[in-house]
């Protein structure tokens, strides 16, 4: 019976920690064992690192603005005790039980008339103020001592800091629960980010991973790593401060500052590293065309040897890539299109500058064919 | 004159209950303007014809949504995804609950290693599922992935209860001549009955999220008819701007959410006293 149970408990363990094992060990694998994936990701896919600080970025905001605005709210209500505070939270209750397809056309809605959809905004302000954070925070505060607050109110004035010294104390650790939980949703987030932006610079590392698993399958293991990263070394730093020491509340700290500093000192410099490795391409450049748009703002514009449309795919390929018989191109590229003229003048930003251009709707290059390369000055 | 005001200013000009109402106006206006009037707007719409024609309708919006047969079929997955998502996972949760029991009480810990899934991202873990059930042509790769996910956090609000149960009904069980069997059937679960219908709504409202895991699972918003759930719907009728029938399901959503709540609460009540 005992055996038995030792049993179950390893089985269960297992499967939860099989997928997320293999997902680390196959962004290693390419055919074989290999770095390949990883090169491929951080050295060749910069869309990658703008979701990724956009996602960290969202969830952190909307975590630490829900905190500020829902703690003092809660207790509000919790003080005021009236018929009106009662029906309000009522209605947040309804609120927070809807799923969100029911939720988030009113949302739509809401930021649409406010003219907020397609900015930073649209995501972070209505997580912010979302029913959820208020109904926990509410149901706890009412189990804590009033006789303290009561107290408390004697000695200051200021509800702010009764909220920090008095309230907050009491229930800190269903205030850290609830910050967990408001962190995991955010950075979880697909269906806001999808339907509310369309400017992809703002755009989440979920919504990129549902896009690049379109094209490769090589950079979506280590690309899942990384966007699981935050998360595991979470868990691992919350089990090590469980545990208890001196030593691993040091590094508890110290673990997810070396995790994020090194993602962002490859954010900066993983570009340069990137364009250090290219040869300059001359021969294959196709009817350039650059001129300035007005004295402020340069843009470019470049022709392009044939029709294409919004929905064509563009890939960067570096010049081995191009110099081969045949080849894939790992990396796509998502081009924001101005004016596009007659249908064959796109608006490059400078960021592709340097880097060839290819106007395709497959994946792959073979000799002979045009490519459109875009020379950096 | 000037000491006068300060004094004033040291008493406060205004109350302490006006103060709790400060406090709590800031989120209460983000909720009204980001939730509850948008909410109030969507019902608006569906009585009206359309954005351009607002003219009243009565239930013509009602109606034509339930003869869609997409809105039919994405109904249909989303009740049978509570049989055969929800149904396996609150049953395989009270067992492991059951299970893990004494260790817990023992140890005075939760397993709470059990809760990563949970934490972990969908759109890192889904091309995992990818790769290993291409071969798979039915819902199971999702319910399995829907399993995996919230499997371990189930467990643990089970346990919760569980744990908490005084040692001396127990004792007692035991002096009656109850074997391990009957006390977990006659015990320990009736006891655990509000939590486990808590465990099976919030499946329920997980299983409404699914969207998230089948539509980076196929990469699509055209998933095969068995997995068409009616997030995707919804979602294309966002990209068609269709805001009458947007309007319409997500009113039916909420009726259906309203329901299992009721049935719920109407379970949780019953067992409690």
């Amino acid at each position: 019976m005992r055996a038995a149970r030792k049993f179950i408990a390893a089985a269960f363990a297992a499967i939860v920690i099989i997928p997320i094992v293999l997902t680390i060990a196959l962004s290693f694998w390419n055919g074989a064992p290999s770095l390949k994936p990883w090169e491929e990701l951080l050295f060749n896919c910069f869309v990658f690192y703008d979701g990724f600080w956009n996602s960290i970025l969202y969830s952190v905001a909307i975590t630490g603005l829900q905190l500020l605005v829902a703690i003092p709210c809660a207790f509000g209500l919790c003080m005021l005790n009236t018929r009106l505070s009662k029906v309000f939270v009522f209605v947040c209750f309804i609120l927070m039980m809807m799923p969100l397809q029911v939720t988030i056309l009113p949302m739509y809605i809401g930021l649409r008339d406010m003219r907020m959809l397609g900015t930073r905004f649209a995501i972070v302000l209505p997580a912010v103020f979302s029913a959820f954070g208020i109904v926990v925070l509410y149901l706890f505060m009412k189990r804590i001592d009033i006789e303290q607050v009561e107290a408390a109110r004697l000695e200051t004035s200021s509800i702010l800091r009764i909220i920090k010294h008095v309230v907050i104390p009491q229930i800190k650790l269903a205030i850290l629960g609830e910050a967990v939980y408001v962190f995991v949703e955010s950075y979880n987030m697909l269906e806001q980010p999808m339907l509310f932006l369309d400017d992809d610079h703002l755009q989440t590392l979920a919504v990129f991973m549902s896009r690049m698993s379109e094209f490769s399958d090589d950079i979506l293991f280590p690309a899942a790593v990384l966007f699981m990263l935050p998360i595991l070394v979470g868990c691992a730093t919350f089990r090590m401060k469980s545990l208890g020491g001196g030593i691993s509340k040091k590094f508890s700290r110290t673990i997810p500052a070396v995790v994020l500093a090194l993602i962002a000192i490859l954010t900066v410099f993983a570009k340069d590293i990137h364009y250090s490795s290219l040869t300059t391409v001359k021969t294959i450049s196709l009817g350039i065309k650059s001129f300035d748009i007005d004295e402020e703002n340069v843009e470019r514009h470049y022709a392009m040897p044939y029709q294409f449309s919004k929905y064509n795919v563009y890939y960067v390929v570096d010049n081995e890539t191009i110099n081969k018989e045949e080849r894939n191109c790992l990396r796509q590229v998502y081009i924001k299109l101005g004016d596009v003229e007659n249908g064959y003048c796109p608006v490059l930003n400078n960021d592709y500058v340097g880097e060839p251009i290819v106007v395709r709707t497959t994946g792959t290059l073979s000799d002979g064919q045009e490519v459109v390369v875009v020379q950096r000055d | 004159m000037k000491r006068d005001r300060n004094d004033r200013k040291t008493k406060l000009p205004i109350s302490w209950r006006q103060r709790c109402a400060l406090c709590a106006l800031p989120c209460a206006v983000g909720v009204l303007m980001f939730s509850v009037i948008p909410f109030l707007r969507v019902i608006y719409y569906s009585f009206i014809k359309s954005q351009f024609i607002r003219e009243f309708v009565g239930l013509d919006n009602y109606i034509s949504v339930l003869k869609n047969e997409y809105f039919r079929l994405a109904m249909k997955n989303s009740f049978i995804l509570v049989l055969h998502g929800v149904v396996p996972l609150v049953v395989i949760a009270t067992f492991l609950a059951l299970i893990f029991m004494e260790e817990a009480i023992k140890k005075g810990k939760f397993p709470l290693f059990y809760v990563i899934p949970a934490a972990v991202p969908t759109a890192a873990v889904v091309s995992i599922w990818r790769k290993f059930f291409f071969w798979c042509d039915n819902c199971a790769a999702i319910d399995v992935l829907f399993i995996w996910k919230n499997l371990g956090l189930a467990m643990i609000l089970v346990l919760v209860v569980l744990v908490s149960i005084p040692k001396e009904i127990f004792e007692a069980a035991k002096l009656d001549g109850a074997d391990k069997k009957n006390i977990a059937f006659r015990v320990s679960l009736p006891i655990a009955s509000p939590m486990i219908s808590f465990v099976f709504l919030m499946g329920i409202m997980n299983s409404y999220k699914i969207f998230k895991e089948s539509y980076l699972y196929y990469g699509t918003n055209y998933p095969p008819d068995y997995m068409y759930t009616l997030q995707f719907y919804m979602n294309n009728n966002f990209a068609k701007l269709n805001y009458q029938s947007l309007a319409v399901s997500a009113i039916y959503t909420m009726i259906l959410c309203v329901l299992f709540v009721l049935i719920a609460a109407v379970f949780i009540r019953r067992y409690n006293y």
